[in-house]
């Protein structure tokens, strides 16, 4: 056989980079907003930096530009490896890649100057979100074209949760955004009332599930065992996880609107899915985590690794936490307070930023043809900083969490309220601070790995890579279905 | 609420039940044991593990 057939990566890089850049913008932005929680003169007069426009431009920025473009790029990177096969519609990927990185420019443009729904996490206006159905079609067209033209019979384990992940997005997307237009910066959603805020929830819950859950356990079942040099822990438990995964997250989004206009019973059952949802949660930490037996002394040596064994520990917290708080009871309690941003930023933070770093730190070097990163101090302190910036944020969040939900529910002997809100809030200032640090932590982190990754990158920049070619085996007499020619 | 949703709610909560045991069975079915362990190895395929970083001393 003379002709050889190669990954196709450069999609890969675009968004390796993007990624990078976006994680500094988003994280930036938050620790912005961060400020002007502790210190409010930072908002210094100007409309478009009122924390209230600013805050949509965090979460989009850390959750679809820096998650989504990390999701996208290690989406393409898995399936050529697990399907012993070249990226399919290469045109159409890069189209992904330039559409995708549009949109994010245009959501963070227009929504601080007012341009906004006023759904959370789907705050960008129409036009915006038909761009983000169009972008996200395509890249559904590369991920299953690429899939079926794999040369390995079962699909690996991370392409189902990718899998998922690029439907239930999709389909999320489309339905929470129908809406009607009345100008070529408003439009009306068709929902009203406690529809409207079912929909809206059954989308926001989603969007943790799908995107920031299912999406980044894809980039986990393949990252994880990699950088572990150890086969998953049990393939078989995988896929019972997966199927619990997927069809117990979409019931539990009433869980954010307990005690509110919602019927009863729609609450409850949200709670009960929510409850349900720690076997394949914890299930999935544990098939990570136990993978690592055996090569516990690579943690040492490999940053990498340690992001990763750090990002399971705290999505088994984070999701422990999670259907801990969609107990009425507890709810009643957490709700409104700092302690749903502890969650949050738990989740975020520790597990999904956590495994995109080990994840990218893990593909950089393959991806840009060089043999390792360019420092391992580099990752190292990379590490500290994120790790130490996450504690400092999330404890500091906790705290002021339990101390608002306890402030506001004391009552005197007479029913009045022991504390002002003012009280609660003056109580939890410095907490403010303490967690406006941990993100500055964090945010140096970002720049270390972006420096990093700089210098990783030399021979792309020149650019002189040679590609990876796939291991294509001899085909068997009479093989069916018949082998894949040599592409690319 | 009408009084038939409860044998409907009931059936099919036991329904999903059956179909999460089968897919404990299904995945535990001896003949797709040696498929599983080779693709519970596919990702390490990728990798020259060797070196972390560049800055190591060989
Ligand atoms: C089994 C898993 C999980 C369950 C049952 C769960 C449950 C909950 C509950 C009950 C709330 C509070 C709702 C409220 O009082 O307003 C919440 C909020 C939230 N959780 Fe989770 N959680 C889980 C995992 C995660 C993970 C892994 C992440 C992310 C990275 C995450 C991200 C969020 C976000 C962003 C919110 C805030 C939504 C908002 O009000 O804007 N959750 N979750
Ligand atoms: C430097 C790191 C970060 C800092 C300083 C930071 C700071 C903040 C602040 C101040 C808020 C507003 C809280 C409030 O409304 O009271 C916020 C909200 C939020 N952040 Fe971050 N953040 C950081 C990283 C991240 C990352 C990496 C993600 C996701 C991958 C994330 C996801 C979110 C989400 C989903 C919310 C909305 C929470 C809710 O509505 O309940 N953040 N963040």
């Amino acid at each position: 056989m003379t002709a050889i057939e190669t990954y196709d990566d450069r999609v890969v890089r675009l968004f390796l980079f993007a990624s990078a850049v976006w994680g500094i913008i988003g994280m930036l932005v938050g620790m912005y907003l961060a400020a002007e929680l502790a210190w409010p003169f930072w908002n210094l007069d100007v409309p478009f930096l009122a924390f209230s426009k600013l805050r949509p431009d965090h979460t989009f920025g850390v959750i679809f530009a820096f998650g989504g473009s990390a999701l996208i790029g290690t989406c393409f990177y898995v399936v050529q490896r697990t399907g012993h096969t070249r990226l399919a519609l290469p045109r159409l990927a890069e189209f992904t890649f330039w559409g995708w990185q549009l949109i994010c420019v245009l959501a963070m443009v227009t929504m601080p100057l007012g341009m906004t729904q006023s759904k959370e996490y789907a705050e960008p206006e129409w036009f915006v979100d038909i761009l983000i159905a169009v972008v996200w079609v395509s890249f559904g067209a590369v991920f299953f074209a690429t899939l079926a033209r794999r040369r390995i019979r079962h699909i690996y384990v991370a392409n189902w949760y990718y899998s998922a992940f690029i439907i239930a997005v999709g389909l999320l997307h489309i339905i929470n955004n129908i809406a009607i237009p009345v100008s070529m910066t408003k439009s009306y959603p068709i929902y009203s009332g406690a529809v409207d805020a079912m929909v809206q929830w059954w989308y926001g819950h989603n969007a943790v599930a799908f995107f920031l859950t299912a999406g980044f356990l894809g980039m986990m079942y393949y990252f994880v065992p990699r950088q572990a040099q150890q086969p998953l822990w049990s393939y078989r438990f995988s896929i019972v996880n997966f199927w619990a995964l997927i069809s117990t997250y979409m019931w539990a989004g009433s869980h954010h609107l307990m005690y509110t206009a919602l019927p009863d019973w729609v609450q409850s059952v949200g709670m009960a899915f929510s409850l349900v949802l720690l076997m394949p949660s914890l299930g999935s930490a544990a098939n990570g985590l136990f993978t690592f037996n055996g090569s516990w002394h690579r943690l040492k040596e490999d940053p990498a690794a340690k992001f990763m064994v750090l990002a399971l520990v705290f999505y088994a917290a984070a999701t422990f936490e999670g259907s801990l708080m969609a107990v009425k009871t507890v709810n009643s309690l957490s709700h409104y307070t700092d302690w749903t941003i502890a969650h949050v930023h738990s989740g975020s933070l520790g597990w999904v930023a956590m495994i995109t770093i080990g994840s990218l730190y893990a593909m950089a070097p393959r991806a840009l043809g060089r043999p390792a990163m360019y420092s391992r101090k580099g990752m190292e302190l990379h590490f500290w900083l994120h790790l130490t910036g996450t504690l400092f944020y999330v404890i500091a969040m906790w705290t002021a969490g339990v101390i608002e939900g306890t402030m506001w529910r004391a009552t005197n002997p007479d029913g009045a309220l022991t504390h002002s809100f003012l009280d609660s809030l003056i109580a939890i200032k410095p907490l403010y601070m303490v967690r406006w640090f941990g993100g500055v932590l964090i945010w140096l982190g970002m720049w270390v790995m972006a420096w990093n990754l700089w210098y990783t990158a030399a021979d792309a920049r020149k650019p002189i890579i040679s590609p990876i070619p796939v291991p294509i085996p001899d085909p068997e007499p009479r093989q069916t279905p018949a082998p894949l020619p040599v592409q690319g | 609420m009408n009084p038939i949703w409860g044998p409907v709610a009931g059936g099919f909560i036991i329904a999903m039940m059956l179909v999460f045991i089968g897919i404990w069975v299904w995945a535990w079915l001896p003949r797709h044991q040696r498929a599983f362990n080779a693709l519970a190895s596919l990702p390490m395929e990728d990798d020259d593990a060797a070196a972390i970083a560049l800055d190591d001393k060989p």
